[in-house]
């Protein structure tokens, strides 16, 4: 049991630092409320219209996308780091499953995905 | 490492991947080839499979499992697979459900299936799962113009993804009680009383829970129903084959083998399962009108029936359920297809109504339908009488009368229902002329074959017995 009490101090802590700071801050930081800051932050932009309005559904294809070869990115990280000592089989391993991860790209390719009109 | 223990899935996954490509770059005759390839790699991966019958093995450092086991209840996943496509392969355009993707999403759900059937470790089983479930919530769906196929996908992902958050978190409660996610240590540590915690416990239930999920046992059945009816009829024919065959092997791979059975907390609860899925699955299908929507309810009771033989326990579980399941999904595949062909292009379910005078205008698909309803039912001399018979006097031997008497009394309830299509179909007078059915190649060779098998079945059930009995000779 010892080794979960050293979590639950570990959340304890952590909790307790988070609250610490932000009261610190409350306590030191001066007092200037302004409309502007409560504003949603578009990139610097000014903002107009409501932010409840419909997106291109293009977007989340395209997310999805994205998202996929950011993960394949995460897998090559540790094979490059180890390459050397793994030899061949990992080199053909990777190369079969970039492989899978093209063979998707260039069914969204040609089913049109990547046209954005 | 022997990799030819691993070649059906390989082969399900390269299968699956150029059906893809051929989707997107194919040009002609995209409509007939696709499931001929789909049903050439399917068959090929069930060669695959026994050909190395014999071989037992832990594959990539103790993941996966290949087995006498693995080999039965992948047959079975692979048959209900053909069947299903057979049918699709004339009906989806039919049904205005065609989309070319369809068919690599099979493959890639079947290699799910398989990875489930054969998985050694906790974390395959999670992976097998998504694999398995991401395509059949994209199928369910298949029909974008129809609102009740897309209400259907929206159902099935999210309460599937509540199922796969219970299986998750039951996998990590275990995990914290036995240190290990291998079946085999999980399972030693179950024997020597190490796991049977209540974190070990409380985790066990959750994971049956979420397997609960994929049978649709009462009460998490509640999904089932309306996945069902909104998906295209083909599509729901390959739902009561393959994924529910998948969900009750890697149930008895979890049950019997790795947490035995013996621990009363969950033999409670799996009698419990069995006793409310029959029971709630039979009353609920005598009110529905669909046809396709009593068959939904008839698959919760069939599950309930099926887990008589998880009640029972040890290794002659195995063999019940296995010889069950294979009574259940030829007879299921077969009714889907009829109810597939009868639709025609009409978008709605059949309804009972709609049958009326079927007997006339279509008498092969209504005698085929009679044929596959009294299977459901349990009539003889056909493959669900036996398959029942079996579990029931295997359940009377072990000494659960009360749990018998209960499934008996549901199943003279179920006659009434079943055999509301057939009379239907040959004696009510319709209001309308019923314009005859469109019959395409896949489906004949479903109809046929489904028939023969459930009859060959019936009359001469040794020889399937022994081969599901077998098939409890796993890896140990």
């Amino acid at each position: 049991m010892s080794e979960f009490a050293a979590v639950a101090v570990f959340l304890l802590v952590g909790t307790g630092i988070v609250l610490f700071t932000f009261l610190l801050a409350k306590i030191i930081r001066p007092s200037a409320p302004n409309p502007v800051k409560l504003e949603t932050y578009e990139c610097g932009e000014t903002p107009y219209g409501t932010a409840e309005l419909q997106y291109n559904v293009r977007f989340y294809i395209y997310a999805l996308l994205f998202v996929i070869f950011d993960v394949e990115a995460i897998f090559l990280f540790p094979w490059a780091l180890v390459y050397r000592s793994l030899g061949l089989f990992a080199f053909v391993e990777m190369v079969i499953f970039i492989t899978i991860l093209v063979f998707g790209l260039f069914y969204a390719w040609r089913k049109g995905v990547l046209k954005w009109f | 490492m022997n990799l030819t223990m691993f070649s059906p899935q390989l082969l399900l996954a390269l299968g699956g991947t150029l059906l893809l490509l051929y989707e997107a770059f194919g040009r002609e005759n995209k409509r007939t080839l696709q499931p001929v390839c789909t049903i050439l790699v399917l068959l090929a991966a069930g060669v695959l499979l026994w050909l190395s019958d014999g071989q037992v093995g832990l594959l990539f450092s103790g993941m996966v499992i290949f087995d006498r086991f693995f080999i039965f209840f992948a047959t079975l996943v692979l048959l209900g697979s053909v069947l299903a496509v057979a049918v699709a392969a004339g009906s989806l355009a039919e049904q205005r459900a065609y989309h070319g993707e369809f068919y690599a999403l099979v493959l890639f759900s079947v290699l799910g299936m398989l990875l489930l059937i054969s998985a050694a470790n906790l974390v395959i089983v999670f992976l097998g799962m998504e694999i398995m479930s991401i395509p059949l919530y994209i199928m369910a769906a298949l029909r974008r113009s129809s609102s009740r196929s897309v209400e259907a996908g929206a159902k099935y992902f999210l309460m599937g993804a509540f199922a796969s958050g219970f299986l998750l978190y039951g996998i990590a409660l275990v995990y914290g009680a036995t240190g290990s996610l291998r079946l085999e240590e999980i399972a030693a540590a179950w024997a020597d009383g190490a796991g049977l915690s209540f974190v070990g416990i409380s985790g066990m239930l959750l994971i049956l829970i979420g397997l609960a999920f994929k049978i649709a046992a009462v009460p998490f059945h509640m999904w089932e129903p309306d996945a069902y009816e909104g998906a295209p009829t083909a599509v729901t024919a390959f739902f009561a084959a393959g994924p529910k065959v998948a969900a009750f092997a890697v149930l008895l791979r979890l049950i019997i083998w790795t947490f035995s059975i013996s621990d009363p907390i969950i033999w409670r609860f799996v009698w419990m399962l069995a006793v409310l899925s029959m029971t709630v699955g039979n009353f609920l299908a005598i009110t529905q009108s669909s046809v396709k929507r009593m068959l939904a309810y008839s698959g919760i009771a069939h599950a309930g029936y099926a887990l008589i033989g998880l009640v029972i326990g040890g290794q002659a579980a195995v063999g019940l359920i296995g010889f069950y399941l294979l009574g259940y999904f030829i007879a299921a595949v077969g009714a889907f297809a009829v109810i597939s062909a009868l639709e025609g292009k009409q978008e709605e379910s059949l309804s009972f109504d709609n049958c009326a005078g079927q007997g006339k205008t279509n008498p092969a698909l209504a005698l085929a339908l009679a044929l596959f309803m009294v299977s459901l039912a349990g009539i003889p001399p056909v493959a669900g009488f036996v398959a029942k018979f079996y579990i029931f006097e295997q359940a009377i031997q072990h000494g659960f009368i009360w749990l018998v008497i209960i499934a008996a009394v549901n199943s003279i309830v179920s006659v009434y229902y079943y055999l509301r299509a057939p009379v239907y179909c040959f004696m009510k007078i319709p209001e309308s002329e019923t314009p005859p059915a469109p019959v395409s190649l896949g489906l004949i060779f479903t109809l046929v074959f489904a028939a023969v098998a459930l009859v060959v079945i019936g009359v001469c059930p040794e020889l399937f017995i022994k081969l599901a009995d077998s098939s409890a000779m796993w890896f140990l």
